[in-house]
């Protein structure tokens, strides 16, 4: 067990990785400064502190632990890849769906290395295509405003993310069992979180603002309800075709 | 100098793009090392131009969400810094929403009276505002991700919590589509069944390729029918 851990966290990829991501991710946030200093500097117009504190407080106080609890709730999924994905932005409309898809074609697992070496290059791949899209929505933006503000659009553009996710979510429902391995009855494990949920989001219309801290909550039932369906055998993981040996 | 004499000024579009390359930069080296270890790790150059392919696809729809909210967003705060904000860290929703409130607590509707100055602060606003994320991350994120990993490589409870995840991503996030009225279910389960009518093609006709754009088609093909479903029942 001690060599596998140790492998796993001295992969030469995930060490890379964290280590570029974290110079990347710290650049980005000195540029992120630079820019409103740089502008204010040269066309003299720093805003009073006061100014910034009492536009940015009600911000801060929404979104900074929507931001906690993202980092914690989709960074299971994304790993090292995380740094790019969050430097680009849009996680959860755009790269983790993304992410989610391009392991599932690869047939590859979050939290090993080829599982976020696949995350990264469909992240990256993303970002990039969002980017080349955005400068030419930009270019085009007066011919292309009336199209983009007609009803069709605006009504699809509103459902994207059922439309997105239905589809991810039904390669889930379907029990792949090729692969390493299986997880046996996996689908017994998120049905009370799904409830659950449901459930608060009926009482409490406005949870939904707060997804992040749903995804925390949901990870911490689902965690427990799978524990005990492990512990009386219920739920377990099956060594599929491809299986490679692990300690359990 | 007024709000909108500063916010188009040509050194924001070269400071913004400046930004951008680098950050280009960045996701050009991260894919060139990503590729080279899933090649390590024995996936083939077909499945990763399966990936590639897939992912690029996909994100063409998504991104015209973004430049429909640039479009909105250049609006209120100029089109150099709204494209800045939707392309690095935050999202299309956060960006809108930000702008707004950084407006209204300085006691504006729009921006277009005001002075210079509050340019200025919906720079710093709006970049304070989305910074814990990539903040928690640098200082947090590797920590907190090997132990994931380590985690999973704990036998076969380890693979068993490890699924729980993306479980729980879903059982979180899919329930809101169920109270958000029946054009929203409609739309989840036709994305479903075009998945299950391009899986059923894709083995009849032996079209494998299919299976990389099905996100994508899904996405599309669910979308059209939204607008299907909201003329029907909204």
């Amino acid at each position: 067990m001690e060599n596998n851990n140790k492998k796993l966290a001295l992969d030469p990829f995930i060490s890379w990785s964290h280590n570029f991501g974290r110079a990347a991710a710290a650049i980005i946030v000195v540029y992120m400064f630079a820019v409103p200093t740089i502008i204010c500097a040269v066309f003299n117009c720093f805003p009073a502190f006061k100014d910034v504190l009492t536009g940015a407080l009600p911000i801060i106080a929404i979104y900074w632990p929507v931001a906690f609890s993202e980092v914690l709730s989709y960074t299971p999924v994304l790993g090292s890849s995380s740094y790019l994905t969050f430097i680009t932005g849009n996680v959860v409309n755009l790269k983790l769906p993304c992410a989610i898809n391009a392991q599932k074609l690869s047939g590859t697992e979050p939290n090993t290395p080829e599982g976020d070496a696949v995350a990264l290059l469909a992240n990256s791949v993303s970002s990039l295509v969002t980017m080349g899209i955005i400068i030419l929505g930009m270019l085009l933006m007066i011919p292309l405003k009336p199209l983009l503000e007609t009803a069709f659009v605006q009504t699809a553009v509103s459902h994207m993310l059922p439309a997105m996710f239905g589809c991810l979510v039904l390669g889930f429902l379907v029990q792949d069992k090729g692969g390493r391995y299986w997880i046996k009855n996996k689908l017994l494990i998120p049905i009370v979180p799904f409830l659950l949920t449901l459930l608060v989001y009926i009482l409490v219309p406005k949870a939904v603002q707060l997804q992040g801290v749903m995804v925390i909550l949901s990870i911490a039932v689902c965690l427990l309800i799978a524990r005990l369906l492990w512990k009386k055998g219920v739920v377990k993981a099956v060594t599929g075709p491809d299986a490679k040996p692990y300690e359990g | 100098m007024k709000f909108f004499d500063v916010a188009n000024q040509p050194l924001v579009y070269v400071l913004v793009a400046i930004g951008l390359v680098l950050v280009a930069a960045m996701a050009v080296i991260s894919a060139r090392r990503a590729y080279r270890r899933c090649l390590d790790a024995g996936l083939s150059k077909e499945q990763l131009k399966g990936v590639i392919s897939s992912s690029a696809s996909f994100s063409v729809v998504p991104s015209i969400s973004i430049v429909i909210g640039l479009i909105s967003l250049s609006a209120l705060i100029g089109i150099p810094w709204a494209w800045w904000r939707l392309s690095v860290v935050g999202s299309v929703m956060y960006e809108t929403t930000a702008a707004n409130m950084a407006a209204k607590a300085m006691g504006f509707e729009v921006f277009t009276d005001a002075p210079a100055a509050v340019f200025g602060a919906v720079l710093y606003v709006m970049t304070v505002g989305i910074i814990f994320g990539i903040v928690m991350l640098i200082v947090a994120g590797k920590p907190l991700m090997l132990g994931y990993a380590k985690q999973r490589s704990k036998g076969s409870w380890g693979l068993v919590s490890n699924s729980c995840f993306l479980l729980a991503m879903f059982a979180a996030l899919v329930p809101s589509f169920f109270v958000e009225g029946t054009v929203y279910i409609l739309t989840f389960f036709s994305s479903m069944l075009l998945a299950v009518l391009i899986s059923v093609i894709a083995k009849k006709t032996g079209a494998k390729w299919l299976s990389e754009f099905t996100l994508a088609i899904c996405l599309i093909g669910a979308m059209c029918l939204s607008v299907l479903w909201a003329g029907l029942f909204a």
